[in-house]
């Protein structure tokens, strides 16, 4: 086992799990430890609602994200976000789309298939992805999210 | 496990540095199974993901180690919700922060899964939630503010790529433009982005697009103004166009700037170029005092015959990007002197101008650049692909060649020279609009005019020479619209006539009196003594 550590650690990753906790002297650019993230916030009344609530709690939220994706969302709602998030210095993330639901492919919806919901089945639901980029930056926003192979509980409730 | 949507994330990624993807185009993974521990991360930076969403439930050790292999900051849920397995950290909070920063917090709702897709019957289920995740998220943080008070958090509006690119975006945005129409604007019913090809993260102003409604209503709009400006005097005429020209060149410096932002010329070249429009209405007013006719002796010693120019209607200018203050002025300045009202379709884009081995290459807005940018991205593909048609064709390239990847994201080609091409290549024959040129040996006079003379185009010809004779016999050989000897074959005065030779005109000319010809018809009248 002493060899194998060895051989990760050439390599320049660690030898095991920090079990010392060690404090990590990383930071964001401006120095920062923390930020905040509101998941979940589909739309510009969604936003709206977060700094409304963040004003009256006393939170700085850092970045809201939303996950029905890109393509679930009208020009002027995406424009809405990207404004609205300018205005109270919020980061805008928004979940790549279309993914593994919209593809004819059912195991997703297997018990055991319901983290590869989050993936892009096949070439033209790559090329897919990438428009929908393309288009969420077209609009302004320059934060895009995708799931390698999670499922931030994707399936519509 | 590592399938299809890495390969997204590295197209994504490729394509980000190909300039096909905004440069600040941030990437968050969210990789819960693939991306568990340090190595996997590791992979995950390297594909060039911009922030990392590890599974929820992975111990601290196991978050700190991940720590250490990359450099991406992470993002973990603090509260997630059930179908995440409903991990709470609350009071891990200060622990998580310490090991793992730079980290983003992400409250969720541990008793309430996120809902998407949404859609607006489901809007007020998200707004409540959303507020709910606030409140946690303000006890989450009263917890750390109490076990871990040295704790640094940043400030907004200094929170990342998105807002600081939003913020250029949106200070360096001067307007948004719509079609004027008749004293009115009209939206059309795209939207795009006027980008700057030297940044093309700052667009310039957005634009709304007119349709061919707003082109209708253009057109009759021109056409209802046509009877009362075709009776306005023409020195009426002219005091207007003045005035224009007044308030062009009081505005000069920032009209020219813009010209530079949205088209890539140097800010000499474009506030040059808006004196020069604003010189054009000037002359185009002057000429308003000149004679508009002319008398002529009839046959009858009764009849006083005199023919004189008159408007034709509505004038249609559709104006290129290459010069795109000079080229709308000089066609409409003469047409409204001239008692036409005009409909004006301006380019998309704007355009690049001369390029020369050794001419400094950058950002067009400081001094000393000689070359900026070219127009567009499709424009920079076009340049390199005729580089590239021109070394498939035998070209050697001298200079240049490449895009010019030292200036960052901009539009820049590298100044190219290419020889051993014959005049038949494309790169030879064809405008390619771009800092591309080539160059053929001739052995003597009569060979390079030959060269210069087989195309099917001939707007402008340049010749260097001491030799007065091979000058005014170049001017009589080249088969051209406007010669130049010892200068370059661009720039135009306004009052001389302009135009090209073989397929480079449509046989009219412009500018100068020629403009009379073509903004005016004939009409002569015969009056009888009764």
């Amino acid at each position: 086992m002493l060899r194998t550590r060895n051989f990760l650690k050439k390599l320049g990753l660690p030898e095991s799990d920090a079990h010392s906790l060690p404090t990590s002297s990383r930071r964001f650019p401006d120095g920062a430890q923390y930020r905040v993230e509101i998941p979940n916030v589909e739309g510009p009344a969604a936003l709206e609602a977060v700094r409304s609530a963040a004003q009256e709690y006393g939170v700085t939220v850092h970045r809201i994200s939303q996950g029905s994706g890109i393509m679930l969302l009208r020009t002027e709602e995406i424009r809405a976000m990207a404004t609205l998030g300018y205005k109270i210095g919020c980061e805008v993330s928004l979940f790549v789309g279309p993914r593994a639901g919209w593809d004819t492919g059912a195991q997703f919806t297997a018990r055991s298939g319901r983290n590869l919901g989050a993936r892009q089945r096949g070439m033209d639901q790559l090329v897919y992805a990438l428009e929908d980029i393309r288009r969420a930056c077209s609009l302004g926003i320059r934060s895009c999210w995708w799931q390698m192979k999670g499922c931030c509980g994707w399936p519509m409730r | 496990m590592l399938v299809a949507d890495e390969g997204l994330l590295w197209v994504a990624y490729e394509m980000r540095r190909a300039g096909e993807l905004p440069s600040d185009l941030v990437f968050k993974l969210s990789v819960q199974i693939g991306t568990a521990n340090p190595a996997a991360a590791l992979v995950m930076e390297r594909l060039g993901g911009g922030t990392l969403n590890p599974p929820t439930d992975l111990s601290l050790a196991q978050l700190a180690a991940i720590r250490q292999a990359t450099t991406m900051p992470l993002d973990v849920y603090v509260e997630a919700p059930d179908d995440f397995g409903g991990f709470v950290r609350h009071y891990e909070i200060a622990e998580l922060v310490r090991v793992a920063a730079p980290i983003y917090l992400k409250f969720g709702l541990r008793n309430a899964p996120d809902v998407y897709p949404s859609g607006t019957h489901l809007e007020p289920t998200v707004i409540a939630l959303s507020r709910e995740r606030v409140r946690r998220a303000s006890i989450g943080l009263a917890l750390l503010r109490e076990y871990y008070p040295e704790a640094t958090t940043s400030e907004l509006r200094a929170n990342g790529l998105a807002v600081q690119w939003y913020q250029k975006r949106r200070s360096t945005m001067a307007i948004e433009l719509r079609s004027y129409v008749g004293g009115n604007w009209h939206t059309g019913t795209r939207l795009v982005d006027d980008i700057n090809p030297a940044d093309p993260s700052e667009a310039v102003a957005h634009v709304s697009m007119g349709n061919s409604s707003v082109a209708v209503a253009a057109v009759e709009a021109a056409s209802a103004a046509f009877a009362d400006w075709r009776r306005t005097p023409a020195p009426a005429r002219g005091d207007i166009l003045r005035k224009a020209a007044d308030l062009l060149e009081q505005r000069a410096d920032a009209v020219g700037r813009d010209l530079t932002r949205e088209e890539g010329k140097t800010l000499v070249e474009g506030i040059g170029e808006t004196k020069r429009a604003a010189a054009i209405l000037r002359y185009y007013a002057s000429l308003t005092l000149a004679a508009d006719g002319q008398t002529y002796p009839s046959l009858s010693a009764k009849t006083f015959l005199f023919a004189r120019r008159e408007p034709i209607g509505v004038v249609t200018a559709i104006t290129p990007w290459n010069f795109p203050i000079a080229i709308p002025a000089w066609k409409i300045a003469p047409a409204l002197a001239y008692g036409n009202t005009v409909v004006w379709k301006p380019a998309e884009l704007v355009p690049l101008t001369a390029l020369a081995k050794g001419w400094k290459l950058g950002n067009p807005l400081e001094e000393g650049t000689k070359v900026g940018p070219v127009v567009s991205r499709d424009q920079m593909q076009t340049v390199l692909d005729y580089i590239q048609i021109g070394s498939q064709e035998g070209g050697r390239v001298l200079a240049g060649g490449e895009r010019a990847r030292d200036l960052g994201d901009g539009y820049y080609v590298q100044s190219t020279i290419i020889a051993d091409l014959s005049h038949e290549s494309r790169v030879a024959r064809e405008e390619i609009f771009g800092p591309v040129t080539t160059i053929l040996p001739a052995s003597s006079y009569e060979e390079a005019v030959a060269l210069a003379n087989d195309t099917p185009f001939g707007l402008t010809a340049s010749l260097f020479t001491k030799d007065l004779t091979k000058a005014l016999r170049f001017a009589n050989d080249i088969r051209v619209g406007v010669v130049k000897i010892n200068q370059e074959s661009a720039g135009l005065e306004f009052q001389v006539p302009f135009g090209g030779a073989k397929e480079s005109s449509s046989g009219s000319r412009e500018q100068g009196e020629a403009a009379k010809e073509f903004f005016t018809q004939w009409k002569t009248v015969y009056m009888d003594q009764v």
